[in-house]
C-alpha cells in the first residue's frame, strides 16, 4: 500500500555516525563563551609569543618620561574635526613647585596619527631575522605609549606584549612537565595496584595538604641569586609542575584501574582479539579527553602561580618580563593610588586565566559523553 | 458511597517542545475515573501514559512541557468542582490537592525514596503538611500506615533509611507515604514492573485491599496485560498519546475492538501454544515523525484508503469505544 | 565507625611526620642560612676574636652536623619540649626569639581569618550554588556563573590591590594591616572592632572568591544531577512546596559530598592568605613564612610550613569524620 509505504519511510531516519573528535568539537562550538575563548586565546598566543617584537611598537627597554599617564586613543581633535586615522595626544608637562609633583596634562597642540606598519627601532624576529617593521608606531618625533609608562618611563603597553611571551609559555611548558609526572606515577599507581597504589595515594594526599603558595615560596627561595634568566625560568617551571601533577596522576590512576579491571573481565569472558582493539579504541580516546581536559585546566593555574610567585619577588625576576614581574612594581598601595595603570597587566592575567577556563570548561562540557542537550 | 466521578478528564493535549520538534505526548485524551474503581492505562512505552498521569498532579516540567489545552475536573472531598489545569502548579491549592487529594506512587522505589533522610521522616513530611497535627501525632500516624500496607516492626522500621529495605518493602513504603493523608485517587505508574513477580502479586493484593478500606479510586499504568487483566475495572489502551480503545476489563479482554488491542492480547505467549509468538508489525512510530491520519494504519492488518484520515472515536457497546474506521456504523462519540 | 575513625587517626601521624620530613628538606635547599651568613659576619669583622662565640654558635644550634640529624633535633624539640627552633634577627649582635612565641602570636590570627574565609566561602557558594541549580539558564545562573569564573580567575593579589584601590580612592578608606594607624596601640572598644571587622573585609573577600568559585561550580553540577531524580518528583507529589521540595531534599543529598572538602578548602585558604597577608600587611603565619624566606630564617620557616599543614591534615580529618557522621549511607567503610 502507498500510504503504508510512505508512513514507514517517514519514520525511519538516518543517523550519521561521526568520529568522537567531530562530535566533541561540534559540542564544543555550541558553548559560545569557550569558542570566544579560543578566538581571544589564539590572537594573544599570536600577538605575544610568536612576535611581540613585531606587535610592540617599542622594545622591553625604550624610555619614556616616567609615569606617563595612559593617552587616549581619539578620532575628534580639539577642534572638533573627525579624523578618518585615529590619534593620540603628546603630554605637557607640569611641576608644581609646592609639592614637587610632576602632572600630565594632554596637549592637543601635538597630534600623532597612529599609523600602521611603521619602521620603528630594529629588532631580530625569533632571533634570526632582522626588521625593523612594527605593527602599530608614530612618527619620528612623536609617543606612542597607550598604556603608561613605569618608573623608569618604560612603555607598559609593549613590555606587556613581550610580557605576554613569558607568560604565556611558562604555563605550557610546567604543564607538560606535570603530564609527564602524571603519567608515569598515576600509571604505575593504577596498573599495579596493591600497596604501591596504597602508598602513592597516601604520598599524593600528603603533598596535596601543604599549601602550594608556601611551599612553591620556599622552593623559589632555593633558586640561587646568581643563576641567568633562562635557568630561573626552567626552574620556575619545574617547581610549578613539581606540585601541579597530583590532579592528573588521580585522573590517570582511575582510568589505568578500569582498564585494570577491563583485563580481568577479558580473561574470565574470553573475548577474542578484535573485541579488545575495539574496547582500546574506545577507551584511547576516552582517556586522552580526560587528559586533555585536565590539561587545559592546569594551564591557567601554572599562569596564576608564576604570577604571584614573580609578583612576590620569588620567581622570575627582572631583566625575565613576565606579567607578574610587570604587576611587581604595584605592590604598595601609595604607588598603586597615584598610578593606576600599572595594573593593566593584571588585567591582562585576568582574561588569560579567564579564556583558559571557559575553554578547558567548553573541553569538558564537550567531550562529557553522558551529556544530553 | 457514592459512585459517581471523582476525575473527568476532557480534550486534554500536552506537548514538548524540544530542539527536534514539538512531541505531541497526549493528543486529545478524554477520559473519567469513577469513585472506588480502579481504572488501568495500557499502553507501550512512549505511548502518553506517564506524562497523562503527570498531568492530573500538574506536574507537567515545564518550560518544555506545556499543557496546550484541556481540561482535568477534581471532585474534592467537600463537594467542590476544580479544574486542576487551571491552578497555579506552584500555587497553594495544587499543594493541598497533592499528596491529600491526589497521590502518586512511581516505578522505582528506590530511586523515588530520598536516601538521606528515613522512611519515617519522609512519611511524616506529608501528614505534617496536609494535617494540622504535631509531630508526635504524625510519627503515629505514620506507624499506623507502615502497619497497615504491610511493613513489619514498623516502630524500628520508621527510623530505618531507604537502602535498609527490601524492593517490596520499599515499594510498601512508597505506597505508605502516598497513602498516609487519604487521598481519594492513587495514580500508581508502573510500581510494580521493577519487582519480582511474587512481590508483585502481594502489592497488588495489597493494593486491592487498601482500595476498598480507604475508600480509593486506583489509576494504575502498566504495559502489562496480566497485571491490568488482575487489577483493572476498567480500561483505557493508549498509542502515541491516543486513547484508541477503553472499556470495561472484560470487554478490552474477550471483545478487543481495536486492532492495536488485539494484537496486544494476540501477542501474549500462551501455556500449550505452538508455533511462533505473534508480534505486531514494524515498530512504534517516532515522535517527530508521527503519521498523518491513523497513527497505527502503518502496522495495522485492517488497513484502508480511509485511514489516511484520523477516524473519530466510536461507541462499540454499552460503555466500549473504539478510535477505528472499521466501527464507523457505530455512534460517535467526541 | 569507630574503627573508620581510628583508621585515619592512624593515617595521621605518617602523615606528618612525611610533611615534616619535608618542609624540613625543603627549608634547607637554599644555599646558607641567617646564622650561617652572620657568623661569617662576625668572623670577617672580629676575626679571630670571635671565635669562641662562632663555635658556642655552632654547636648550640648543630651547624656543622649532617640534615638528618638536625632534622631529628629539631622534631626531638618539637615534640618534647613543644620547641620549635629559633628565630633570627638583627644585624651585629644576635638576636633570636623562639619560634614558638612567634608561632603562638600569629596562630590566632590565621585561625580567624581561615575560619572566617571557610564560614563566608560556604555561606555565599551554597544559596547561590541551589539558585543557579534551580533556575538554571536564567539571568541568575549565568551572571553568577560568570562571576565564579572570573573570581577563578583572579590572582588573589591582584584581587586585594585592586579592592584596596578602591577602598582607599572612593572611601579613603586605608585597609592596610589589622588596625587603622589610630587604634593599632588602642583599649578595645566598639569604635575599634568595627575598625578591626573593616580591615577583615577586604582579606575575607579575597581569600574566599576563588574557594567559593570552584564550590558553586561543583554543588550547582551536582545539584542539577539531582535535581532531575525521582525522588524530587515524589516531594513534589506529596505536595511539598516548591521551595521545600529544592532546599530539603536534593540540597541536603548535594551537599553531603561537599562535606568531606571543607578540610581540602584550607590548603587553598592558607595559599591565598599568605600573599594577602603580604600585600595587605596582615600579622599572619603567612607574612612570617614569606619575611622567614627572605631572611633565610630557617627554622621559623619551616615550622610555618609545618603548621599548615599539619592544619590542614586535621582540617581533612574532621571533615572525614563529620561527612561519616552525617551519611546514613556510609557506616563502614
Amino acid at each position: 500500500m502507498s500510504t503504508m509505504e510512505q508512513t514507514i519511510e517517514t519514520s525511519v531516519t538516518y543517523v550519521e555516525s561521526k568520529t568522537q573528535w567531530q562530535l566533541i568539537w561540534r559540542q564544543f562550538t555550541r558553548h559560545r563563551m569557550a569558542l570566544a575563548s579560543l578566538v581571544v586565546l589564539s590572537f594573544l598566543y599570536v600577538v605575544g609569543v610568536f612576535s611581540p617584537e613585531f606587535f610592540a611598537p617599542h622594545s622591553v627597554n625604550t624610555r619614556f618620561d616616567s609615569f606617563l599617564p595612559p593617552q587616549g586613543i581619539h578620532f575628534v581633535d580639539a577642534e572638533g574635526d573627525f579624523h578618518l586615522r585615529p590619534f593620540v595626544y603628546g603630554w605637557k608637562k607640569e611641576l608644581d613647585r609646592k609639592t614637587f609633583k610632576t602632572t600630565y596634562t594632554p596637549d592637543t597642540s601635538q597630534k600623532y596619527p597612529i599609523r600602521f606598519l611603521v619602521q620603528g627601532s630594529p629588532y631580530k624576529l625569533w632571533g634570526i631575522i632582522p626588521s625593523s617593521m612594527h605593527f602599530i608606531g608614530v612618527d619620528e618625533g612623536g609617543i606612542l605609549c597607550l598604556w603608561g609608562t613605569d618608573n623608569l618611563g618604560r612603555d607598559m603597553f609593549s613590555r606587556s606584549i613581550f610580557a605576554l611571551r613569558i607568560s604565556l609559555t611558562i604555563g605550557l611548558v610546567g604543564v607538560f612537565i606535570s603530564l609527564v609526572l602524571g603519567l608515569i606515577i598515576g600509571g604505575v599507581s593504577g596498573l599495579v595496584g596493591g600497596p604501591v597504589d596504597n602508598v602513592i595515594q597516601r604520598f599524593i594526599e600528603v603533598i596535596m595538604s601543604i599549601p602550594t603558595i608556601p611551599l612553591w615560596m620556599a622552593l623559589a627561595a632555593a633558586v640561587p641569586r646568581e643563576w641567568s634568566a633562562v635557568q630561573v625560568y626552567f626552574a620556575i617551571t619545574v617547581i610549578l609542575s613539581l606540585v601541579g601533577w597530583t590532579g592528573l596522576a588521580r585522573v590517570v590512576r582511575s582510568k589505568f584501574i578500569s582498564l585494570r579491571e577491563m583485563d580481568f573481565v577479558t580473561a574470565a569472558e574470553g573475548y577474542n582479539a578484535s573485541q579488545m582493539t575495539i574496547i582500546i579504541q574506545h577507551l584511547i580516546p576516552n582517556f586522552l579527553s580526560y587528559v586533555v581536559v585536565n590539561l587545559t585546566l592546569a594551564i591557567p593555574d601554572m599562569i596564576l602561580a608564576e604570577t604571584s610567585l614573580s609578583f612576590l619577588g620569588l620567581g622570575l625576576r627582572p631583566p625575565t618580563v613576565s606579567l607578574g614581574v610587570l604587576l611587581s612594581r604595584a605592590q604598595d598601595l601609595q604607588t598603586v593610588a597615584m598610578h593606576p595603570w600599572l595594573l593593566i597587566p593584571g588585567a591582562l592575567v585576568v582574561i588569560v586565566v579567564l579564556a583558559f577556563n571557559f575553554v578547558g570548561d567548553g573541553l569538558r562540557d564537550a567531550a562529557d559523553p553522558y551529556q544530553l542537550n | 458511597m457514592n459512585t459517581g466521578e471523582l476525575i473527568r478528564v476532557k480534550d486534554l493535549q500536552v506537548f514538548f517542545h524540544t530542539d527536534e520538534g514539538i512531541v505531541r505526548a497526549v493528543d486529545n485524551v478524554s477520559f473519567s475515573v469513577n469513585r472506588r474503581e480502579t481504572l488501568g492505562v495500557l499502553g507501550e512505552s512512549g505511548c502518553g501514559k506517564s506524562v497523562t498521569a503527570r498531568s492530573l498532579l500538574n506536574l507537567i516540567p515545564r518550560p518544555r512541557g506545556r499543557v496546550h489545552s484541556g481540561s482535568i475536573m477534581l471532585s474534592k472531598d467537600d463537594g467542590t468542582k476544580v479544574d486542576i489545569l487551571s491552578l497555579d502548579p506552584f500555587g497553594k491549592e495544587m499543594g493541598q490537592i497533592r499528596g491529600a487529594e491526589i497521590a502518586m506512587i512511581f516505578q522505582e522505589p528506590m530511586t523515588s525514596l530520598n536516601p538521606v533522610y528515613t522512611v519515617g521522616q519522609q512519611i511524616m513530611e506529608a501528614v505534617l503538611l496536609h494535617q494540622e497535627v504535631g509531630k508526635k501525632v504524625a510519627r503515629e500516624k505514620a506507624i499506623e500506615i507502615m502497619e497497615k500496607v504491610g511493613i513489619a516492626s514498623p516502630q524500628q522500621a520508621i527510623d530505618k533509611y531507604p537502602h535498609e529495605f527490601s524492593g517490596g518493602m520499599r515499594q510498601r513504603a512508597m505506597i505508605a507515604i502516598a497513602l498516609s493523608c487519604n487521598p481519594r485517587l492513587l495514580i500508581a505508574d508502573e510500581p510494580t514492573t521493577a519487582l519480582d513477580v511474587t512481590i508483585e502479586s502481594q502489592i497488588l493484593e495489597l493494593l486491592h485491599e487498601l482500595k476498598a478500606e480507604m475508600d480509593m479510586s486506583i489509576l494504575f499504568i502498566t504495559h502489562d496485560l496480566g497485571v491490568i487483566g488482575e487489577i483493572a475495572d476498567r480500561v483505557i489502551v493508549m498509542y502515541t498519546g491516543k486513547i484508541v480503545e477503553s472499556g470495561s476489563c472484560v470487554d478490552i479482554f474477550y471483545r478487543p475492538k481495536h486492532p492495536y488491542t488485539k494484537k496486544l492480547l494476540e501477542s501474549r505467549p500462551r501455556i500449550g501454544q505452538e508455533g511462533e509468538l505473534s508480534s505486531i508489525v514494524g515498530s512504534v512510530p517516532s515522535p517527530y515523525h508521527l503519521p498523518p491520519g491513523c497513527r497505527f494504519a502503518p502496522r495495522c492488518d485492517f488497513i484502508m484508503e480511509k485511514c489516511r484520515q484520523e477516524p473519530p472515536i466510536f461507541l462499540v457497546g454499552p460503555e466500549h469505544q473504539a478510535q477505528c474506521w472499521l466501527y464507523e456504523g457505530g455512534e460517535r462519540v467526541g | 565507625m569507630g574503627s573508620y575513625i581510628i583508621r585515619r587517626l592512624l593515617y595521621f601521624i605518617p602523615t606528618v611526620l612525611l610533611i615534616s620530613v619535608i618542609s624540613f628538606v625543603v627549608i634547607n635547599a637554599p644555599p646558607g642560612d641567617i646564622l650561617t651568613s652572620q657568623i661569617e659576619e662576625l668572623e670577617q669583622q672580629y676575626g679571630a676574636a670571635a671565635e669562641r662565640q662562632v663555635q658556642a654558635l655552632r654547636e648550640r644550634y648543630g651547624l656543622d652536623e649532617p640534615l638528618y640529624k638536625r632534622y631529628f633535633t629539631w622534631m626531638k624539640g618539637i615534640i618534647l619540649r613543644g620547641d620549635f627552633g629559633m628565630s633570627f634577627s638583627g644585624a651585629y649582635v644576635i638576636e633570636s626569639r623562639p619560634v614558638k612565641d612567634i608561632l603562638l602570636e600569629r596562630l590566632p590570627y590565621t585561625v580567624l581569618i581561615s575560619l572566617l574565609t571557610l564560614f563566608f566561602t560556604w555561606a555565599t557558594a551554597i544559596p547561590i550554588a541551589v539558585y543557579s541549580a534551580a533556575r538554571q539558564h536564567s539571568f541568575f545562573d549565568y551572571f553568577f556563573t560568570f562571576i565564579a569564573f572570573v573570581g577563578r580567575s583572579t590572582p588573589n593579589f591582584l584581587l586585594a590591590l585592586v579592592l584596596m584601590y578602591i577602598g582607599y580612592v572612593k572611601f579613603g578608606w586605608s585597609l592596610g594591616g589589622m588596625f587603622s594607624s589610630e587604634f593599632v596601640s588602642a583599649p578595645w572598644s566598639w569604635a575599634r572592632l568595627a575598625d578591626f571587622m573593616r580591615h577583615l573585609v577586604v582579606p575575607v573577600i579575597v581569600i574566599g572568591t576563588a574557594g567559593m568559585a570552584s564550590i558553586v561550580r561543583v554543588l550547582r553540577a551536582t545539584m542539577l544531577d539531582e535535581l532531575g531524580k525521582d525522588y524530587v518528583e515524589t516531594a513534589r507529589a506529596k505536595g511539598v512546596p516548591e521551595w521545600r521540595v529544592i532546599w530539603t531534599h536534593p540540597t541536603k543529598v548535594a551537599l553531603l559530598p561537599i562535606i568531606s572538602t571543607i578540610g581540602w578548602l584550607l590548603p587553598g585558604i592558607f595559599s591565598g592568605s599568605t600573599v594577602t597577608a603580604i600585600v595587605l600587611n596582615l600579622p599572619t603565619i603567612g607574612l612570617s613564612m614569606y619575611t622567614a624566606l627572605r631572611d633565610q630564617d630557617m627554622y621559623l620557616a619551616g615550622s610555618c610550613i609545618l603548621v599548615f599543614s599539619v592544619l590542614t591534615v586535621i582540617g581533612t580529618l574532621l571533615s572525614d569524620i563529620l561527612l561519616a557522621t552525617m551519611d546514613p549511607r556510609i557506616r563502614y567503610d
